[in-house]
Order: C-alpha cells, then sequence, then structure tokens
C-alpha cells in the first residue's frame, strides 16, 4: 500500500508542475535558511567546549561603582582576588591569571623580528584550566619559574622553521630586553574560544620585571587595585556556582569596600563569575580580550531560521488545503470504494512526506553551496563546509519530521474527513472554519514579513546615524603608525624628534602627532582623579589619553575654554586637559569654573589648563567617556600623520624614513577612518542578515500568496463571468479579486507595528546614541508589504478579469 | 439480504423537518435485480445511499445479511460494506490520476489484498470486459462507455454480493446503455443482487422488481 502512496504520489507531483515548484521552492528556501542558521549557531554556541574543564571554569569580572554610581564593568579583576578566594573558598579548586604580553619577540639567530599581539603572561596552572595540551615540554614546569615562555605549534614555526624550539631563546624587546627560554610548545589553540593564545609566557617574568624596576611590592600578587587581569577560577566537581557567587559580595567587603577611602568616596566593588562557557556569548564588558560574539543576535538568528521555516510549512499547509476541492472528489471515490480515514490520511502524509525529502535534498545541496558566502555574511568563522554537529542534526531531523508531519496532517484529516455523497453529489463547499485558519495562517506570515522589513529599515537608519554623525574629531586622510618600542627611552628621545621633522619636510604631509590612543580604539588606561579644591572633593575613575604638543590641531579638537599645551610654558608638564563630561562629573559649574582648578592624579597635583569640547572617541554605540589629556611628549603607542594627497607615494617614502630612524622596529600601519567604521561593522551585518531574511521570508510568503490567489481565482471563475456579464470592468473586478487580501495584510500590520517597536526598541538600547523610531518607517513597511501583495495576487485576477465570460461561465 | 424497517430521512430546513424519505419498509432477496425508479426528488438516490451505508436514515432499522447496520460503529460498517458492496455512478467518479488498472484495482488495496493476488484479479476482470488493451490509459482517454464499463469492473472487482448503481447509463447514449443493462443482466443471472436507480422504463425492464417512489413513500412495491 505504501508503494502505492508513493506512486500516487509521485504522480500527482508532476501532474501539478507549478503548485508542486511553489511548495518545493518554499520549503527548500526554508530549509536552507534553517540549516545554515543551525550551523552557524552550532558554531557559535561550540566555544569553550573543547576544553575538558569547561563545566568548571569561571572567569572573574567586576563592577566598579564610584560615589555611589556605576562607573565601569570590567572583563578584568586584580590579581590578588583569585588567590585569596582560593584560601578562603574550599570549592575553589585552582585559579589561573592572564594578563597581556605583547612585546616585539625577535629571534636574532633566525633574523625574525615580530610584534606580537596576542600574548599573556600566564600561571602555570592556564595549562590545565584553559585545556592548553603541550606537544613538547613538561606540562608540570614550563610555566614555572622566571623567563619562560611557550608557543603554539604556527609560532614555534614562524620564529625557528623547523628547528626543535625547546631551549632556545627568544628576546621580548620592551623598554628592557628580556630573554625568554621556550619551555613548551602547544597546539594551536582551537578558534572557538574566547582567547587567542599566540605565547604564553611565565608570571614570575612578570613579578620578576617588576621587582627590576623598583618596585618591591610584588602588585601582580597582592594588587587590589590594578585591574587587568583576566583571572580563572576552577570549582570542585559539583560546586554550584551562584551559591559561590553569592558569597562573594561579603567577600570584597572583607577584602576591598572596607577600606577608609573607599567608603568616603562611596566606592564599592562587586565581583561575579562568568562560566566560561558563556564569555563569548553573554560578556561584552570593558577589557574583554577579543571582540565576543553576541548573544542576543544568535539567538536572534536561531529565532529567525525557526520562523522561516514555519512560514515555509505554513505556505504548504495553505496551499494543500486550499487544494482541497479539487481533490475532494477523489477523497470521495475513495471512500467509495472502501478506504477508511486512516488510509487517506496515510495517502496524503505520503504525499507531505515526498514533497518535504526533495526539498531537503534541494536544501542541502544549497547550504553545502552557500555556506561560505552566508559564513562570511554572518561574519562567522566556520571555515569548514557544511556540517553540522551531531545534536544539532537530530535536532533539525526532530523538528523536520515534525513540520513535515503537523504540515501534512492538517491538510490529511481536512481531506479524509469528508462525507463521500455530499462530495460526489457536488453538495460540497469549502469550510468556512478552513478559511479563517488559512487567513490566519496568511496573517501571520504577513506580520513576520512586515517586523523583518521594519527591522531592516530601522537598523539601516540607526547606522547611517552613527556614520553621518559629526564625531567632534576630524579622522579624514589620517595614517596612523604602530609606535617604535624596540629602542631604550634615551635613544628613542634623539631619535623621534629628527623622524618627525623629517616627515613634516614632505609636502604631502600636514602633521605628525604622537598620543598613547587614536578614535576608534578602547581606552584602558584610567585612573582616580579628585578635585583639590571646593566642597565636593569628589574622586572619579577618568580614562586617560597621553598625547604631544601638536595632537589638537591635528585633529581639529575644538577646546570649550582654556588653551591647549604650549611649549612657551614649562609647567605644562604638569597641566591636564579634561573633556567637558569629566568637568561635569568632577562637579564644575562650567568649564570656565574648571580652568586653573588642582586635581589629585597618581600621586602629582595637576592643573587644569583646557576643557576641550566633547568628541567622540569611540563608535556611537557607546557613551563619551570622562577623559582627562595629559602631555607625554615621548609617548610612542601611535603616531597620526595627516597626508593630503598620493597615499600610495606617501606612505612607500615614510616607510623609508620610518627603516631609517627605527630599523628594529616593523612599519605597521592603518587608515583611521576604515579602522574607525570597523566599530560598525558589526552592526552593518546585522542589518545585512536582517534585509536577506526580510527578502526570503516575503517571498516564501508570495509564493504561498500566489497559489492562494490563484486557487480563489480558480473557485470564482463563475462568479467573475456573471459579474463581467452584467458590465463589470476590468478594474472593478481586480478590485474584487484583491481587496480580500489586502485587509488580511492590513489586519498583519495591526499586529506587527507594536511587535516591532517593541523589539527594535530594545535592540536600540545597546546604542548610545540611537535614532528615534519614526511613524513613517511602518507606514512604508505596510505600504511595501501591501504593494507586493497587490501585484501578487493582482496578476492573477488581471489574467481571470480578461478571460471571456462565455470561456468562464462554461466551466459550471 | 436487506430488510428496511420504517426508515425515514429528513433535513431541517428552517427549523422544520423536511423529510425525504418516509417510513421506507423494504425486503430485498439475494439474487434479485431491483429498478428503483420515481420522479425527481422522490428520494430515489437517498435511498441507495442509505442502502449502500454512504448515508445514515434519521430514523428505523436497516439489516444486512442479518446484521443490523443502524447499531454498528463506523468500523464495522466499512467492513462490511467493503467485503459486500460495490457502487457504480452515473458520473463514473473514476480517479483522473490513475490509469484504468489502478482504478480497478484500489478497492483490493483497501481490503489488503496482495500484491500478486491483485494482479492476477485486475487482470481477469480486465479480461473479461474486453479491456487489457486500455489498461495503462487515463479515464480522460477513455469515451464514456468505455469509462462506465471500467467503473462497473471496479465496483465487481471485490466480488461483492451486491451492486448499487445510480443512473448508470444516464450519461450514456442509448446503445452504450444497452450493454451496460445487458451486463446487469450477465451479472444477475451469475448470482451478483443489483439495486439500480433510473428514469428509464426500458431499464427498467431489464429487472425483476420495480419500486416506485413518490415525496419519499413506497407507491406500490
Amino acid at each position: 500500500m505504501l508503494k502505492n502512496h508513493l506512486h500516487l504520489a509521485i504522480r500527482n507531483l508532476f501532474k501539478r508542475k507549478g503548485y508542486s515548484l511553489l511548495n518545493i521552492l518554499g520549503l527548500a528556501i526554508g530549509i536552507t535558511c534553517c540549516l545554515l542558521i543551525f550551523q552557524h549557531v552550532a558554531h557559535e554556541r561550540s566555544y569553550e567546549r573543547f576544553n575538558p574543564n569547561a563545566g568548571q571554569v569561571y572567569r572573574l569580572r567586576l563592577d566598579a561603582w564610584q560615589q555611589g554610581k556605576l562607573a565601569w564593568q570590567s572583563a578584568t579583576v586584580y590579581p590578588a582576588i583569585a588567590p585569596a578566594m582560593k584560601q578562603e573558598f574550599p570549592e575553589v579548586e585552582n585559579f589561573c591569571r592572564l594578563i597581556d604580553a605583547n612585546f616585539l619577540l625577535s629571534n636574532d639567530a633566525n633574523r625574525v623580528k615580530i610584534r606580537e599581539t596576542k600574548g599573556y603572561f600566564a600561571d602555570p596552572s592556564a595549562l590545565n584550566i584553559l585545556g592548553i595540551n603541550l606537544v613538547k615540554g613538561n606540562p608540570a614546569s614550563a610555566l614555572d619559574g622566571p623567563n619562560k615562555i611557550i608557543l603554539s605549534e604556527s609560532m614555534a614555526r614562524k620564529y625557528f622553521g623547523s628547528e626543535d624550539p625547546i631551549g632556545k631563546r627568544l628576546i621580548a624587546r620592551d623598554q628592557n630586553n628580556v630573554s625568554l627560554e621556550v619551555t613548551g610548545i602547544y597546539k594551536d589553540y582551537p578558534a572557538n574560544s574566547h582567547l587567542i593564545l599566540h605565547h604564553l609566557i611565565s608570571y614570575a617574568t612578570l613579578n620578576e620585571q617588576i621587582r627590576q624596576g623598583g618596585d618591591s611590592t610584588r602588585p601582580a600578587e597582592t594588587s587590589w587595585g590594578w585591574y587587568d587581569f583576566y583571572a580563572y577560577v576552577k570549582l570542585k566537581p559539583g560546586t554550584d556556582w551562584q551559591a559561590l557567587q553569592a558569597k562573594l559580595p561579603a567577600f570584597a567587603d572583607r577584602h576591598m569596600n572596607n577600606r577608609e577611602w573607599m567608603k568616603k568616596n562611596n566606592n564599592k566593588n562587586t565581583l561575579f563569575l562568568t562560566p566560561l562557557t558563556d564569555i563569548h556569548l553573554y560578556s561584552n564588558y570593558n577589557q574583554e580580550a577579543e571582540v565576543n560574539g553576541n548573544g542576543k543576535a544568535v539567538g536572534f538568528l536561531f529565532l529567525i531560521a525557526f520562523l522561516i521555516v514555519v512560514i515555509a510549512w505554513v505556505n504548504y499547509t495553505n496551499l494543500a488545503t486550499s487544494r482541497s476541492l479539487e481533490r475532494a472528489r477523489e477523497v470521495g471515490v475513495r471512500k467509495v470504494l472502501g478506504a477508511v480515514r486512516g488510509d487517506l490520511v496515510l495517502q496524503f502524509l505520503t504525499e507531505s512526506l515526498l514533497l518535504n525529502t526533495l526539498s531537503l535534498l534541494i536544501a542541502l545541496l544549497a547550504a553545502i553551496l552557500l555556506a561560505r558566502p552566508f559564513n562570511d555574511l554572518v561574519g562567522s568563522s566556520v571555515a569548514a563546509p557544511f556540517s553540522l554537529p551531531l545534536n544539532y542534526s537530530l535536532g533539525f531531523a526532530a523538528l523536520f519530521l515534525a513540520g513535515t508531519f503537523l504540515s501534512g496532517a492538517y491538510p490529511a484529516f481536512v481531506l479524509s474527513g469528508y462525507q463521500p455523497i455530499k462530495v460526489l453529489k457536488g453538495m460540497f463547499k469549502n469550510s468556512s472554519q478552513g478559511q479563517v485558519l488559512r487567513k490566519t495562517l496568511i496573517i501571520g506570515q504577513f506580520a513576520v514579513s512586515v517586523i523583518l522589513i521594519a527591522g531592516t529599515i530601522l537598523v539601516y537608519q540607526q547606522v547611517q546615524f552613527m556614520r553621518s554623525q559629526q564625531l567632534g574629531v576630524n579622522i579624514h586622510q589620517t595614517l596612523v603608525l604602530e609606535g617604535a618600542s624596540a629602542q631604550q627611552d634615551s635613544v628613542y628621545r634623539t631619535a623621534f624628534q629628527p623622524f618627525k621633522t623629517e616627515l613634516l619636510q614632505q609636502t604631502d604631509i600636514q602633521s605628525v602627532t604622537a598620543s598613547s590612543n587614536v578614535m576608534g580604539q578602547e581606552i584602558y588606561w584610567t585612573n582616580t582623579v579628585q578635585r583639590l579644591d571646593g566642597e565636593a572633593k569628589a574622586s572619579v575613575t577618568l580614562y586617560h589619553l597621553g598625547i604631544d604638543y601638536d595632537f589638537l590641531p591635528a585633529y581639529d579638537l575644538k577646546l570649550a575654554a582654556g588653551r591647549n599645551f604650549s611649549k612657551d610654558f614649562p609647567t605644562d608638564r604638569k597641566a591636564i586637559l579634561v573633556n567637558q563630561r569629566a568637568s561635569d562629573l568632577l562637579g564644575f559649574k562650567n568649564v570656565a569654573d574648571a580652568i586653573g582648578k588642582k586635581l589629585r592624579r597618581g600621586g602629582d597635583t595637576a592643573t587644569i589648563i583646557g576643557v576641550i569640547a566633547d568628541y567622540h572617541h569611540q563608535g556611537l554605540q557607546k557613551a563619551i567617556d570622562p577623559m582627562v589629556i595629559l602631555l607625554t611628549p615621548n609617548q610612542r603607542s601611535f603616531y597620526s600623520i595627516k597626508i593630503t594627497s598620493h597615499p600610495q607615494q606617501t606612505i612607500a617614502s615614510i616607510e623609508k624614513t620610518w627603516n631609517k630612524y627605527f630599523p628594529n622596529d616593523p612599519f605597521n600601519y592603518f587608515f583611521l577612518d576604515e579602522s574607525f567604521g570597523q566599530q560598525y561593522k558589526a552592526d552593518i551585518r546585522f542589518g545585512q542578515v536582517f534585509g536577506l531574511f526580510a527578502t526570503l521570508a516575503i517571498l516564501i510568503a508570495c509564493f504561498g500568496l500566489l497559489g492562494l490567489s490563484a486557487y480563489n481565482v480558480l473557485q470564482r471563475t463563475r462568479e467573475i463571468g456573471i459579474r463581467k456579464v452584467l458590465g463589470a470592468s476590468v478594474q472593478s473586478l481586480v478590485f474584487t479579486l484583491s481587496k480580500e487580501f489586502v485587509y488580511l495584510v492590513l489586519i498583519s500590520l495591526v499586529i506587527a507595528v507594536p511587535l516591532t517597536w517593541w523589539v527594535m526598541h530594545n535592540w536600540l538600547q545597546d546604542f548610545a546614541y540611537r535614532i528615534s523610531i519614526e511613524w513613517w518607517v511602518f507606514v512604508f513597511a505596510g505600504i511595501l508589504a501591501i504593494l507586493i501583495a497587490l501585484v501578487t495576487v493582482g496578476f492573477q485576477a488581471l489574467r481571470a478579469a480578461l478571460t471571456s465570460p462565455v470561456k468562464s461561465l462554461r466551466t459550471e | 439480504m436487506i430488510d428496511l424497517k420504517r426508515i425515514s430521512k429528513w433535513v431541517n430546513v428552517g427549523g422544520k423537518p423536511n423529510f425525504i424519505l418516509k417510513d421506507i419498509n423494504l425486503q430485498i432477496n439475494e439474487g434479485e435485480f431491483v429498478s428503483i425508479m420515481g420522479p425527481s426528488g422522490s428520494g430515489k438516490s437517498s435511498l441507495l445511499n442509505i442502502i449502500g451505508m454512504l448515508d445514515d436514515a434519521s430514523e428505523g432499522e436497516y439489516y444486512f445479511l442479518s446484521q443490523a447496520v443502524h447499531t454498528l460503529k463506523e468500523k464495522q460498517r466499512s467492513q462490511l460494506y467493503k467485503q459486500y458492496i460495490g457502487f457504480v455512478f452515473q458520473a463514473y467518479h473514476l480517479i483522473d490520476e490513475l490509469t484504468v488498472y489502478e482504478n480497478i484495482e484500489t478497492p483490493l488495496i483497501y481490503q489488503n489484498i496482495k500484491g500478486s493476488e491483485r494482479q492476477a484479479m485486475v487482470a481477469d476482470i480486465l479480461d473479461r470486459f474486453q479491456i487489457v488493451g486500455k489498461k495503462d490509459l487515463f479515464p480522460t482517454q477513455l469515451s464514456g462507455g468505455q469509462q462506465q464499463l471500467v467503473g462497473i469492473a471496479r465496483a465487481l472487482i471485490g466480488k461483492p454480493k451486491l451492486l448499487l448503481a445510480d443512473e448508470p447509463t444516464g450519461n450514456l447514449n442509448s446503445r452504450q446503455g444497452e450493454e451496460i443493462m445487458d451486463l446487469f443482466k450477465q451479472l444477475n443471472n451469475e448470482g451478483v443482487t443489483i439495486i439500480q436507480v433510473t428514469h428509464s422504463e426500458k431499464n427498467a425492464g431489464y429487472g425483476s422488481r420495480i419500486i416506485n417512489l413518490l415525496d419519499g413513500r413506497i407507491d406500490n412495491n
């Protein structure tokens, strides 16, 4: 019997080619989206799972409160916290800390020197806690003791080629040169981690360097204020981490918040644990090691995957039930021939299964072909061809079977329930119940489409808004060089001035200025600053920027009050600038009031000589931070060079000059406006993804509408004929036939508008500077949806209206 | 074989019952060839549908081969129906998507008869009706008479004891009609009980008994 059903299903498929094509195409698109999104989501959720300890490891993070207000939230903490926790909480099995160790590394023997940016000082326990697999070297001692470094296999190849690096030495060039012994090689750390680990240097090296620098307090072990350390704790198996987190406020009070100056300033630290596996998707604080994923966006995509495939199945159900009239006679005959309901249900389900299986095959092929462009679009780092992990495959299989069954079951039960004599005697009418269901389904589809259209417009508007906003700073035509760090301070001072002078002699170069940071980069340099006058004596954390004399004019930064640093005032070494936001935070009545006031900053007293107008140091997602600007003419992090024309030639000549003065440093540069624009990449991408799925959702919904309206027209052939005989014009007929669908789209608008407003309002909360949602967006989305529906339906209606009435009446 | 006791059928129109059949008492024995006649709207088809178990009576008792049909559940009724009854329609009602062969085979599928056996049975009947050459054609490729022949073949494939025909020659020309009626006569001689609804005195003449219906009642029997 099954063979028979299958045979019949195949024949039906070919008999109604148009109908089958609409169905298969719609379903294939839906399933393809679903598969591709599943792959992306599976990848995003696979982070850290390679680490056998992942379930037991938590990262510490910190909220800092100042003056009773939340001052910052960081992914990093103080180095003394984790050891104290291990001592006081028996559930903490072990801990490890990481802090940036980015140097110019060189292997002088092989003449390889590269500025490394993905390395850390790390406790020996990091190997176990972070799941790092040594392929060479002794895990017990590789990071134990000062001046040791372990490398990833790629790094080892880069510096040592085919030699065995164990026991060889690399030089880390900083202010001082440190010679490091290679004590281990590890398998390249997997890409699906929140950390990129190219090399690890023993933590003892950091302590040793600080001691040699003249600080004997061992701050990297004892500090409760230096908040640049990633700290991970491994809990004993079976520990309830939330119970441990509940004990942290008391812990923080004991060690940090009870201090006199903390209390006086109404300051407070709050500690939290983040499960290792949550970091990539749900952690987005200051000083994250890498740009993390966006759990919201991933969840949103996941939802879209479901919506699109459900829309496709809804279409199937809709089209299948709308064809019930056509198939009712067959059902009647079969019943007369002895079919019971079960036989018929099985027959229709077989058809549904066949159609879905065909769609699935097409979708699988499409997924394999489209995996790469899709991953580029959503910014997924999945490199491999299309594949799904087992649990997602099973999940998808379950979804597919459920969808196939449910979408097939409704028409199957409706059709198989017909009374044979009614059907065969022509007394049959489509039930009004079915009509209501079909209408509801169309409304649902169009509501989703409208949400996606309006969402796309709003995302696009927000991105445009951010890009077009005045930043308060001129970042165009700016070439930024990464600073030279290979030389001793004294040598550097004698090299930089001539370098700058020589550059400025070129006609295409307008200005050269050095600073600790440039626009578009997060500022990590913060410190507490306290007013020395007035009644408030407020102590606040300000973001620090070190610049030279030429920085403000080079970037067209405006002063709201006071003056820029000047060589004419030798006292400017003790002077500072603040931005308006900092001036407000410090409690000055207005910008003029701040001029000449004294502040305590890092043990020094400094005088405010100017207040600069607020500018956007980072993208408009972020609020403007309160900043203090210091004069540090020997700052060597970044050199900003304003050029007027001929970028290629200019860069070439700059490189020549660079190699003359800084032969030991690599020449790395980027264009500031491009690098600034990178901040919007994720949002632009989000908009594109939104747009793509909006298009697809509408396309699938249109397939459904096309099928339904074609059927609707067929059913009303006689009515159309009669109306024409009575003198109806083509326009009025098209109107009659289309208006029902337009009503449905209108109802879907009513549902979609508040939903869209709510969703997009939430999304916009992530941006410090955002657009307000305008009413016309909804009108536009609505008109677009209605137009699309009209074109789809109108085409069918027009064709019916143009048919000769003699023809349409003869069919009865 | 068939025993109808006080069978009535009505539909409610505007809250009042509108009788289609009223108080029908009828016995039909095995081997009879009965023609039901009467003007349009007299309830002929309704009576046939009730006898064929396609429709329920509103009231009354129906015994088929001594089984009380009016008390049977859907499934049992379907079982009984599949085994003993074949139906022929005025509009043939062949399934357009199926070939002649497959149309005839369909009832056997629903009776869960094995494939090899089905093949033999269908081949048999194709042979008997001399339509072997048409077995791979679709209904739309056949003339009306041929279609009805297929319809009858399909009704007979399960070897029913009772053949019900609702104006079987209504859509055919007179020569085709005669052929079909001759076939019915022959089937009846082989022992199949036949009940047909017809407008034609001539067709009714092929039968052994005529039941006249008027306004839902048996006029003469």
